[in-house]
């Protein structure tokens, strides 16, 4: 082990400003996938807090007694999907109206034309438009309700680009794992190729297959490690500047993404070197 | 009078074909256990065929090469490498690792091969001893002459304590008076019942020298000598 690790060291010392471009490129590679990752984390979490908004508004008809109401509501109680109901009187739908509007539109008229409405939250989950709108469809018909407004098109909007996010998410996660394992393979070449005679000698006075490869899959995976190491403190360093421009999808990397990114650095190192290592036996072969 | 044990090299009806060419043709020889060898040949693709065959390199497109207790029939991936530290080779450029010393160039081949690093220091000091060069083992190759980069070279093919010596063109590179220390070195080795097999193109030494000479011409081996 001993030998390995000495070996491993010297293979990487030896690839000189090679050796600190491959680092940095493992680094960098790594970096993009571990803001990545955080952004479609952070964006998945926005948008969870964005659906456990998703509200109906029942309004109601003039006049309705609070009976009829109460009945109203405790039939959308029974429903699953429904995950809270707040009644909103007249006078409480004009406050709302005036703080989004502004004042005197409402004032200005003789009466309050804003009906009451019950606001009935939609629990979280999956398929939040379809469950909202099988709760308007329920007491679309009854006899106190006026109307029913589900934001349809906003709740819509929003699954879509939670679906298109995470899809192209997906897409770019794959070509920059890709992308990441190819930097990887190639800046471990280089250390490969430092140590050519080395390898070459080795096989000649007899090492194993095993010891060649210890040594410079474990060379490979110390770059993959320094580099895997590199990639956190880069998004430590870049989350606050980036946290003043995008306040909502922070990249501040968690304990959990730091040690994905220094296990998988160290692993695709490995890998990296182990196929650059097969190429360079074929070719002294 | 030397003792001839048992065949340590035996090629039988070997045939290498390199690229659908034919580089050697149904080669039949022994060398015998303690024997010194010439080969020679105007073809340098010819011997460095047979050296990488014998270091089982490449493996005969028909016919067997038998080394120690290996044959090209039945060797094991596996077991290639346990074969190479039998056999020691000097290469005609050397192959010194430029960036480590003298005695790290010949710990090196120990090391890799699993030696405990005691070991390891009281062989290195023996065998650069025994080509006298303990008093560079801290020199690094790119300071010494080519007589001794040579030397290192031997002393790191010896230092596994292999069967057999397979050097190319050793003199390639020295002037007459170093040619004639070193060979003076591999008879030393031979005397200990190490197999040397020198491969050259120096008729000079082959006559000096009255060894065995194995020719590799038309591609074949023939005995021009013993």
């Amino acid at each position: 082990m001993n030998l390995v690790l000495r070996e491993a060291l010297q293979g990487v010392r030896h690839t000189g400003i090679a050796g600190v471009i491959s680092v940095a490129t493992i680094g960098a590679s790594l970096l993009a996938l571990g803001f990545l990752w955080q952004v479609i984390e952070s964006g998945n979490a926005l948008a969870n807090r964005l659906r456990a908004r998703v509200e109906i508004d029942i309004y109601l008809k003039d006049g309705v007694s609070s009976q009829r109401i109460l009945a109203l509501r405790r039939r959308l109680e029974a429903r699953p999907e429904v995950g809270g109901i707040a009644y909103m009187d007249q006078e409480a739908a004009a406050k709302e109206f005036r703080s989004r509007f502004g004042l005197g539109t409402v004032d200005a008229l003789s009466s309050n034309p804003l009906p009451a409405s019950l606001r009935v939250r939609i629990s979280p989950g999956e398929n939040m438009p379809r469950r909202a709108r099988s709760v308007a469809r329920s007491v679309a018909s009854h006899s106190a309700v006026e109307g029913v407004n589900v934001g349809e098109v906003w709740v819509d909007s929003l699954e879509h680009f939670i679906e298109v996010t995470t899809r192209i998410g997906l897409a770019l996660g794959c070509m920059l794992c890709f992308a990441c394992a190819y930097a990887v393979s190639h800046a471990t070449k280089l250390m490969v190729l430092a140590q050519r005679d080395a390898l070459e000698i080795m096989r000649l006075v007899g090492a194993t297959n095993t010891t060649v490869w210890m040594i410079f899959g474990v060379g490979g995976a110390l770059q993959g490690f320094v580099g895997g190491f590199l990639a956190p403190l880069m998004m430590a360093y870049i989350s606050p500047w980036w946290a003043v421009r995008v306040p909502d999808l922070t990249v501040t990397p968690t304990i959990e993404l730091a040690f994905g990114l220094v296990v998988l650095g160290t692993v695709l190192g490995a890998i990296g070197s182990w196929a650059s290592l097969n190429r360079m036996l074929r070719e002294i072969a | 009078m030397q003792l001839y044990i048992m065949p340590v090299i035996k090629l039988q009806n070997v045939r290498v074909e390199q690229r659908g060419q034919p580089i050697l043709l149904n080669v039949n020889t022994e060398i015998n256990q303690g024997e010194f060898v010439y080969l020679t040949g105007h073809t340098e693709a010819k011997k460095r065929a047979l050296f990488r065959l014998i270091i089982f390199e490449d493996l005969p497109s028909s016919g067997v090469v038998s080394v120690g207790e290996y044959d090209s029939q039945q060797i094991r991936k596996t077991d290639i490498p346990q074969l190479r530290r039998q056999v020691g080779v000097v290469f005609q450029d050397f192959k010194l690792l430029h960036h480590r010393t003298v005695s790290e160039n010949v710990a090196f081949a120990l090391e890799v091969t699993g030696v405990s690093r005691r070991r390891i220091k009281r062989k290195t000091q023996a065998i650069l001893s025994d080509v006298d060069l303990l008093h560079k083992r801290n020199a690094y190759p790119d300071d010494l002459s080519a007589y001794e980069r040579l030397r290192v070279a031997i002393a790191r093919a010896l230092v596994n304590d292999p069967l057999v010596l397979l050097a190319d063109e050793p003199a390639a590179h020295l002037d007459s008076e170093a040619t004639e220390q070193v060979m003076a070195i591999f008879q030393k080795i031979n005397v200990r019942g190490i197999t040397v097999i020198i491969a050259t193109h120096d008729t000079a030494i082959e006559d000096r020298y009255s060894r065995r000479i194995l020719q590799l011409e038309n591609e074949v081996i023939e005995q021009i000598a013993n």
